[in-house]
Formats: structure tokens, sequence, C-alpha cells
């Protein structure tokens, strides 16, 4: 960003770094983790998009216990802290991590409404089911490889695919497991 | 040398709208075409799949073939004729692009000689194998999302257009030989050099004498393939250069004028007008659509992106107003403005929301005293802290952490 002593004025081109992006970084990765044991208590910074593929137990978000099972995708705040423990059996679970800025960007697509973003308590979840569960897999599926391919430098392909998996979400939110 | 080869000429004006404009944003086309269509110029770019059938297609003076598996995108500097093979009708479908939105979708400036050869690359490209199922399938997924608009189905609906370009671009590139590029007619070669260097103060005649003809035999040439003369070529292409930036508010308009190579204000609105039928205010106003057909929310705010992100990320840093317009070099009026007129609150509020959401993590995760976690998400010391937390919770923080803890207070077991 331009250096601008006089704080006065808004530099002649304000959104220069946005337009021509040359600082702007997407750096988007996921990864495919078995989770056995209960997991230490953490916050991730910037987003978390967390997709459950199989086994059992539950997610303690902030002290509050959430059940959780196949087909569970949430979108968890870096004032999340959470913890997961397998029950009977590990947990499959996808992980993608992408940072504020990129999610921000994500919202302000000519196609939606920034003022929709909240900063919710709960966690926002969907239950995917039918069509949508297997379509949530398979970009999850391409977003794991791709990161994998790119070394977990972020990319383009990353991005699209993430924008997916949240417009999923956006679209199926309602049928909420964890809505009382 | 030119003379050789001979462009194959339109026949009659070029028409817009054909598969582009505003009502088909994010929708897929199903098109059928048994004969021949008008020479077609829009003012977006178009993604077209061929899914059966044969014929050909007539690029800027140059015919390429047209059959299964043919990809194709197309630019608003690109004239072109359809035609049908009379036995097999070409079976299309169409994704239009428009131009603000491939802003938002590119992400890194190319450098110019990457711009050169995309542009120069061939615009339609044969897919076979595992790439036509690939891009087949993507059609697929935005034919299943086309008939909602929601923002989420937007989301995925861009996505797909995004991974679209990306694709083409790849392939395209790939198939570009620049080293020993095939030999093409004067207009299609003039066409691209005049999209590549529309910000230069070009003219006809500078233009002819780089390729080693004159301004006359080059208009000629343009009138043949496109339908326009220079000057018309030149500002249609200025004038989807300007759109494109149209998509960032916080850019001036005497900025996207100079950017899109206008020699002056006056003549960028004059010109505007002309090819657009609207002013450049009244068009980014008109981009937006709340709740007919395809929803279409927002003209991207720099500003207040740079804003939201910083007071979600520095939330322990002082987020007063002040500061944040020091840190920012935005002025305090502004960023009040635009958040009220985004999230009718004021900014104060939106900072602290991000500190609150902190604290109750902190307060029902840990054992730390509240003036700990006062100062850990940014408050000076505890008695501001619990008087925010009471104006949003009508109770004290400790009292908070007591009766959320756990849910249903089983947690205590285990600490």
């Amino acid at each position: 960003m331009g250096k601008k002593n006089n704080i006065n004025y808004l530099p002649l081109f304000a959104s220069s770094p946005y337009y021509s992006k040359k600082e702007f970084q997407f750096p988007i990765t996921a990864v495919n983790k078995t989770v056995a044991n209960t997991s230490v208590l953490k916050n991730n910074s910037g987003i978390t998009l967390l997709y459950v593929r199989g086994g059992q137990g539950k997610i303690i978000i902030n002290t509050r216990e959430y059940p959780v099972q196949r087909g569970l995708l949430m979108v968890l705040g870096t004032y999340h802290y959470y913890q997961i423990q397998p029950g009977g059996m590990p947990l499959e679970l996808t992980k993608c991590r992408l940072s504020y800025d990129t999610f921000l960007y994500m919202a302000a697509n000519p196609y939606y409404r920034l003022y929709e973003l909240r900063l919710n308590v709960d966690p926002i979840s969907c239950l995917l089911d039918g069509r949508m569960l297997t379509r949530t897999e398979l970009i999850l599926d391409e977003l794991v490889a791709v990161t994998a391919k790119h070394k977990h430098q972020g990319g383009e392909t990353e991005f699209f695919l993430c924008m997916k998996l949240m417009g999923i979400m956006q679209k199926t939110h309602n049928n909420d497991l964890w809505k009382k | 040398m030119n003379e050789a080869i001979k462009p194959k000429a339109i026949c009659g004006r070029p028409v817009h709208s054909f598969f582009a404009g505003k009502d088909k944003y994010l929708r897929l086309q199903k098109h059928c075409i048994s004969d021949i269509t008008p020479p077609i110029s829009e003012n977006e770019s178009t993604f077209i799949l061929v899914t059966d059938g044969g014929g050909t297609i007539t690029i800027n003076g140059v015919t390429f073939p047209m059959k299964r598996g043919s990809f194709v995108w197309l630019q608003s500097y690109h004239t072109f004729t359809i035609k049908a093979e009379s036995v097999h009708p070409l079976k299309l479908s169409v994704c239009v692009y428009d131009y603000p939105l491939s802003s938002f979708l590119t992400f890194h400036e190319p450098a110019p000689d990457t711009v050169d050869a995309i542009i120069d690359a061939p615009p339609i490209i044969y897919l076979d194998g595992n790439r036509l199922e690939k891009i087949e399938e993507l059609f697929y997924e935005f034919e299943e999302e086309d008939s909602c608009f929601d923002p989420g189905s937007s989301l995925i609906k861009v996505a797909i257009l995004g991974q679209f370009s990306n694709f083409f671009i790849h392939h395209s590139l790939k198939q570009h030989r620049p080293d020993c590029p095939p030999e093409r007619p004067l207009g299609w070669k003039a066409a691209l050099y005049i999209s590549a260097h529309f910000a230069e103060d070009i003219t006809a005649q500078g233009v002819a004498s780089y390729f080693g003809s004159t301004a006359a035999a080059l208009n000629r040439e343009l009138r043949t393939i496109s339908g326009y003369s220079f000057s018309q070529f030149l500002n249609r292409v200025r004038v989807n250069i300007a759109s494109i930036a149209l998509l960032y508010d916080g850019m001036s308009l005497s900025y996207v004028a100079a950017h899109s190579g206008f020699p002056s204000d006056v003549a960028f609105y004059r010109i505007f007008k002309k090819y657009m039928g609207t002013t450049p205010i009244e068009y980014r106003k008109l981009l937006l659509n709340d709740g007919h057909g395809v929803y279409r929310g927002m003209i991207m705010n720099t500003t207040l992106m740079e804003v939201l992100n910083y007071s979600y990320s520095s939330y322990s840093e002082p987020v007063d107003i002040k500061e944040t317009s020091k840190k920012l070099f935005i002025s305090e009026s502004v960023i009040r403005d635009l958040v009220y007129e985004n999230f009718s609150s004021h900014y104060k509020d939106l900072a602290i929301l991000t500190r609150i959401r902190h604290a109750e993590a902190l307060l029902l995760t840990t054992d730390l005293p509240i003036v700990d976690i006062a100062v850990h998400v940014g408050f000076n010391c505890s008695r501001s802290f619990t008087r925010t937390f009471k104006r949003i919770y009508d109770m004290a923080p400790s009292e908070y952490r007591e009766r959320n803890r756990g849910g249903k207070n089983q947690n205590g077991k285990e600490k």
C-alpha cells in the first residue's frame, strides 16, 4: 500500500492494491485428517471450513458440545475455540483454511451481498445429503489434491473450489443440524 | 504478402445481444442452430461449448471448424458468424461472462507479454477425452444451479465461470505458438493489436504502418471482418475496458477514463453513453439488481473490505476510528459513512463486536481472570470491558461464564 502521510485525504486511488492485486494472496489449503483421540483445544486464524466424511463423535466449540456425523459442513471463525472428540471410531475430517481477507474477497463478488456476513456466536453449519453430499465430497477431493499439488501455496483453482463450498453452505445452511 | 490471405467478409451489420445481455447473466443457454446466424458482436464475453452437430465459426474473418467438444471463448472485439452443416444442426451451450465479473476473477495482473499471448492465442480449442469430460461436468454443474438465483447458487456459478476461463487460458496458451504464428489477414492482426494497445494513443495511420499498409486499407479490412471502422473498433474496446474497471467503486471516473485510454473525461462520458446507452455512473447503478431474476448485489467496495478486514484481524490493537483511519490512510468520515451505509451500525459497534466474540470464547474456554481477558481482547481496563459486555448481554462477564459454560455446565468435571 502506498505510504501517504496526510491522513485527511483519501489516496487518489485507494483501491489500487485490490485492483492490481499485487499484494493479494489466496492462501487456501485443505487437508484430510483422521482424528482418533480427543484433539487439543485450539482456534485458527482466519476462517476454517470443517467437513465430516465419516465416523462419529462430537465437536466441542466454546465448551458447547455438538454431535457430528457424515455430511456435516461447518464454518468456524477465529473466535471459535474447538476440540474434536471422536466417539466409538475415529473421525474422518477435511479441514480447509483460508484467510479472512480471502473470505471477504469471495463475499465481495458482484453477485453477492456483503452485508450478509455476520459474526455469529454459534458456528454456521449444514447437514448435506443426496446430490449435495456427493458434489461437496467431489469438490473437497479436488481441493485436497490441488492443495497437495501446489504445495500449500494456494492458487486460483483452490479459490474457485472454496467459493463453491461457500455457495453450498449458503444454499443449505437452513437444514442446520444444530439449530434448536 | 498480406494481400495473399483474404478474410471472409461478414454479411450485414453485426447484431448485439444474441447470446449476451444483462438478462442472460449467470444463466445457461441452449441454442440449436440449423442454418447461419447473423454476424454477432457482443459487449460481454461468452463461452460456447458445442455439444452436438457440426459446422463452422468465422471469427474476425477467419473460419474455424466446429464439432462436438469445440470450446470457444469470444470477446467483445470478436465479430463472429456461426454456420451449421445442413445435415447436423449445431447444439450449443452458452454462458455469458460479463466484464465487471472478469475483473473480479482475475487475481494476478498478467505481464504485458502474457496479455499479448492471451489475445493472440486461438479463440477456439478442441477438446476430447478427459478434458472434454471435465468441461462437460462443469457445464452440468452450472445447469444444476441454473434455475436458482439465490446468493449461494450465484457463488457456485461465478466459481464455475472462473474455472472456465482458467481452463480456457491454460489450454489455449498450450496450443499457442508465438514463434511460428499462422498467417492471418490484416484485419485479424489489427483487431488484436488494437485490443492489446487500447491505452496508448493509437491512430489508424500508426497501426496501418506497423503492419506495412495504409489507413484506408486498414479501415476497409476492419469493416470487412467486423463491420466497424478503426475508430469505432477502438472505442468499443475502450468502453468495454472501462466497464471492467467500473466494478470498483473506489476508483474515480477520471482514473477509469485515463486507464482505458480515453483522451479526456468528456470524451469518456460521451463515447460511453453512445455505445452503452447510459452514462458510466448509471451503468454502475444498473448493474445492481435486487429482486428480479439474477440477483446482483454489489459493486465491490475495496475500502469497506479493508476496514472490515482490519477490524477483524487486529481486534486487540486500538481499533477506534482515529487509529484505524491512520493505519489505513482512509479518512474518518469515509469509514464512518461506509460502515453505516452497509451495516446500519456505527464503526465502533462493529469493532467492539469482534472483541466481544473473542471475549466470549475466552470466558467459556479458559479460567483466565476477567481483567486478563479484557486486556487480551483490546480493552484498556476491566471496567470498560464489563460495561460494554453488559450493554450487549445485560449481564456481567462472570455471570455469562457461569451460565453458559459447557452449554449445560457439564464441562466442569473435565477441567
